[in-house]
């Protein structure tokens, strides 16, 4: 695994890596991967993924009906930076 | 010297206050007490709050006073920091929820609490419950209540620690591949993870959302069967929770004429001889007790392990987007012109190593070109490691396993090898794949450390394990790590 295919994957995820941490991912995804590989060699003919629970048995979902949510004071002030109420983002079209 | 309330059963204790022998108050002041004395040398919690204990504690004695006594009553509970309460934060063990207080509780913690269990704390894991050990949690591991050098297995770390020590009496944590049950072996405690879908996972930080599952832990089976109960069953706020009704649990540990194998694929090569000798003697004992032993043929094990890391850390890259430092989280001073460069930016500052790799193999595993050689082939063996697992069930009531092929190791010994880390799942991640009911029972110890047998069993059989495991733990030693362990 090039250390390109680390900083795209990275990108991917948005996940900021230090060099040390790059190189040392690099080697540890390669390790795992072989691993991973392994399943190639298996004869996997007719199956497919399929649901742990029949559709049938599941719970199921809820009537269609508005209930009272969160408020939304409170959902903002989780966040690390709001103001008046409302959850403050870092620019998204940049400048 | 009568023995101290902290020495007793959530099942015993609740007698006691039944009988009006104690107060559900003064077995909390018993807990605390022993919190004090014991957790600076094991770290099991992460948070604690007495008030809160003492506001539930009291709620409990007023209902005893007007003849009411719930299932759970005075159940003093600690809960794996990954299920959301009002009362406490809940972090995951990680510095990217550092502080989070949800403004809604889990379903599983709602419903034992409404059962009257006291809880006095959160307990500590590996970071998003990604380990098994602890060493991955942002805050420091838990030591391991029988020997303070070695790891008490993880993800659900403090919750093992805490009901091994006397910290708690019952606990919950939640298991992906082995996260309850595997902490449970090597502490000593009973373990349950339940069959996919029976607890809701509303309100838990989630990690791998086609396996996770909620689970009891506790020093007895009947203890692990009430807070079983006290969670399980449909939830309208988790669509993936099943309707399926719960049996009660009745006590039995009537086993004879059911029958069970002890697969020849979980217990080869990597296991530790120590290990595999225990199993073979809660063979004997469920022979003893009237099961009889047949043999199965599970030749997909071996893939077990390769399938559930590109499945689960696929899952994991896609659920922990998320965190993005904008919704939840502490505030920090990140310098980045725009959006993606800051999220970037704040992720990377705040997520731990293990976390990383994850989160990065995950999103390999998705990513154009790679999602049919990886995921999808992996969710095909997957298909086949159930379907083997179902067919096997069809022959015998249940498995007999070892949960981990090895005793708690040394702090330091695995945590800088992933593989070797991820290699201790070995045995438990197949009932995860397969979406199976299964139990870590203690069954003996091996150089002075508990070993724990597994029982795996057909989906919404809780119960049948639990008459296994009665049959277990009344014909193989039960020592307590305050007897034999380093916290006397």
């Amino acid at each position: 695994m090039e250390r390109e295919e680390i900083d795209h994957i990275a990108r991917l995820c948005r996940l900021e890596l230090t060099d040390a941490e790059a190189e040392r991912l690099r080697g540890d995804l390669e390790r795992i991967l072989e691993h991973g590989r392994r399943l190639g060699a298996l004869e996997l003919e007719g199956l497919q993924p399929s649901p742990l629970i029949p559709v049938m048995e599941l719970e199921g979902l809820r009537a269609d009906v508005a209930r009272p949510g969160l408020d939304p004071g409170q959902v903002a002030a989780i966040a690390p930076r709001q103001r008046a109420g409302r959850i403050e983002v870092p620019p998204v079209a940049g400048h | 010297m009568t023995a101290p309330l902290w020495t007793l059963t959530a099942a015993e204790s609740r007698r006691r206050i039944a009988a009006g022998e104690i107060t559900a108050q003064e077995l909390l002041s018993a807990h605390l007490e022993r919190i004090d004395a014991v957790e600076p040398r094991v770290h099991a919690f992460l948070a604690r709050s007495a008030e809160a204990a003492r506001r539930d504690a009291e709620a409990v004695d007023g209902s005893r006073a007007r003849g009411e006594l719930a299932p759970l009553a005075g159940a003093v509970l600690g809960v794996k920091d990954v299920i959301a309460g009002l009362d406490h934060p809940t972090t995951a063990a990680s510095r990217i929820l550092e502080g989070y207080v949800s403004p809604y509780e889990a379903t599983s913690l709602r419903r034992a609490r409404a059962r009257g269990a006291v809880v006095v704390g959160k307990t500590n894991l590996d970071e998003f419950a990604m380990g098994s050990s602890s060493e991955h949690s942002a805050f420091g591991p838990t030591l391991n209540p029988w020997d303070l050098e070695r790891v008490p297995g993880g993800s659900s770390s403090g919750s093992a620690a805490a009901v091994a020590a006397g910290m708690a009496q019952v606990a919950l944590g939640t298991d992906t591949g082995g996260s309850i049950r595997q902490p449970a072996s090597f502490c000593g405690t009973f373990g349950l993870k339940p069959t996919y879908g029976r607890v809701s996972r509303y309100g838990v930080v989630a990690f791998a959302s086609s396996m996770d599952q909620v689970g009891p832990l506790g020093r007895s089976v009947e203890d692990v069967a009430r807070l079983y109960e006290a969670i399980a069953g449909g939830d309208e706020l988790d669509a993936s929770s099943a309707a399926e009704p719960v049996e009660p649990w009745t006590g039995s540990d009537d086993v004879r004429g059911l029958a069970f194998a002890v697969p020849d694929e979980y217990v080869g090569a990597g296991v530790d001889p120590g290990v595999a000798r225990v199993v073979r003697e809660a063979a004997r004992a469920l022979l003893d007790a009237g099961a009889v032993e047949r043999r199965v043929a599970l030749p997909a094990t071996e893939h077990a392990l390769d399938a559930y890391y590109l499945v689960a850390d696929a899952e994991a890259s896609s659920n922990l987007g998320r965190y993005d430092g904008l919704r939840y989280g502490p505030r920090r001073a990140v310098d980045a012109p725009e959006a993606a460069a800051w999220i970037s930016a704040y992720r990377g500052r705040s997520f731990g190593t293990e976390v990383k790799r994850r989160i990065m193999l995950g999103t390999h595993v998705l990513s154009a070109g790679y999602y049919d050689a990886y995921y999808l082939r992996a969710m095909r063996v997957r298909a086949l490691i159930r379907r083997e697992l179902l067919a096997a069930l069809e022959t015998v009531d249940f498995l007999l396993t070892p949960t981990s092929p090895v005793v708690a190791f040394r702090l330091g010994e695995r945590v800088d090898d992933p593989l070797a880390m991820y290699a201790v799942d070995i045995l438990s991640v197949t009932a995860n794949l397969a979406g199976l009911p299964a139990m870590s029972v203690p069954a003996g110890l091996h150089q002075g450390l508990p070993v724990g047998v597994q029982l795996m069993g057909r989906p919404f059989q809780e119960t049948l394990l639990f008459r296994a495991a009665e049959a277990l733990s009344r014909r193989l030693p039960q020592p307590a790590a305050w007897e034999a362990g380093a916290v006397r």
